[in-house]
């Protein structure tokens, strides 16, 4: 906040911003709701999948097919990944995903579930670390990015570093830190873009636009059913009109003696 | 969810002259709710100025007779009429909403429009 503002317009600022992060924590809610239970959206993903997947994962090693034990493993623990992956880069706009380890001692990747971190955009940090002081609302926290390839790059850095709007997110279930997560980006972030909307601030999200429209929807369809439940309970409603010519009378005497 | 007939009528009963020392307003007072002291009849007439007896005499005319399908009555005090309910008429298009979101879904995630209108049901 510019700390020359007249403090009117501090308060306006403040209370702008305040109903920004309602938003933004409503929208979160709802897209979650969205992704995780509708079924026009799930009926979506599960064509994509169909699509997509219903051939399975064919892997070859060095040029040979793999064996069937193995063909098996990518069955029960990639397939699944892969679908996951599809339904966050739809609904995130990346796929945050991390490794876990089986009781064998294997490792197999894991999208993270819905509802186990929350998500941002912000100027990447090399690009903020170039402007420390152009008064961006964003601050980048230096945190130790899990390197994707670390062979070909010097340690600390990542790909995605360079570019000037990042994905952050925070985790918020159970011990998993930020490191522990890579992040693929499928669509490339923006910064803000519904700041000040007159209609909703939302998460960065390639679903985002059906948020209010799916707000709408089930308002509207609540009210349906509330005009329903209205009409069809039996009510009596009653009028109450006193008769007060008499009263008026007796009291007209009694004021005149 | 099932939809309750419901057919609402009023008897209106002749009353006699109304007294205006008395009961004019016997339904903001919860003594005028009690029933009739010992001695007095249990019944009297359908002009009592008693809403507690008013309400059992009527009451009595109707669940007497031989029916297993009794109204509900209800006696209202003084001064008081029924009046039809109002209905509530929604104005929202619920199809023209449903149909946008789920064009804009299908926008969205390429998936072809049809798909859903085969699927789902429409409205």
């Amino acid at each position: 906040m510019n700390r020359y503002m007249h403090p009117a317009n501090q308060s306006m600022h403040r209370a702008r911003q305040n109903s920004r992060m309602r938003d933004i924590q409503e929208s979160q809610i709802l897209l979650l709701e969205l992704v995780t239970t509708e079924p026009t959206i799930l009926q979506s993903f599960k064509i994509i999948e169909s699509i997509c997947l219903s051939q399975g994962i064919f892997c070859r090693i060095q040029g040979a097919e793999v064996s069937k034990p193995f063909q098996r493993f990518l069955d029960d623990h990639y397939l699944p990944f892969c679908r996951a992956a599809i339904r966050a880069m739809f609904t995130y706009g990346f796929v945050p995903w991390r490794t876990r380890r089986l009781g064998k001692g294997d490792e197999v990747p894991e999208v993270l579930p819905p509802g186990t971190f929350s998500w941002h955009t912000e100027v990447g940090p090399e690009e903020q670390a170039r402007a420390p002081h152009s008064g961006h609302h964003h601050q980048h926290h230096q945190k130790k990015r899990r390197r994707s390839e670390p062979s070909e790059q010097p340690i600390g850095l990542d790909d995605d570093d360079s570019r000037l709007v990042i994905y952050r997110i925070t985790p918020s279930a159970g011990g998993v830190r930020e490191e522990d997560v890579s992040i693929y980006i499928s669509t490339p972030p923006a910064l803000d873009v519904s700041a000040n909307s007159c209609l909703y601030a939302t998460v960065p999200s390639p679903l985002s636009y059906l948020l209010t429209d799916y707000k709408n929807l089930r308002e509207a369809q609540k009210r349906r059913s509330h005009a329903d439940a209205w009409n069809t309970t039996a009510r009596i409603v009653s009028t109450f009109k006193p008769s007060l010519r008499q009263v008026s009378s007796w009291f007209f005497w009694f004021l005149l003696f | 969810m099932g939809v309750m007939a419901c057919r609402i009528s009023a008897c209106l009963p002749v009353r006699q002259e109304d007294n205006p020392s008395q009961y004019l307003m016997d339904f903001v007072h919860e003594d005028h709710y009690a029933p009739p002291a010992i001695g007095e009849s249990m019944f009297p007439n359908i002009q009592a100025h008693n809403v507690w007896q008013r309400e059992h005499v009527m009451r009595r005319q109707i669940m007497e007779t031989p029916s297993n399908h009794h109204p509900e009555v209800y006696a209202l005090p003084r001064d008081h009429d029924v009046v039809p309910q109002t209905r509530l008429d929604p104005c929202e298009d619920l199809a023209f909403l449903l149909d946008k979101y789920r064009r804009d879904v299908s926008s969205l995630t390429g998936t072809f429009f049809f798909f859903f209108s085969f699927f789902l049901p429409a409205g």
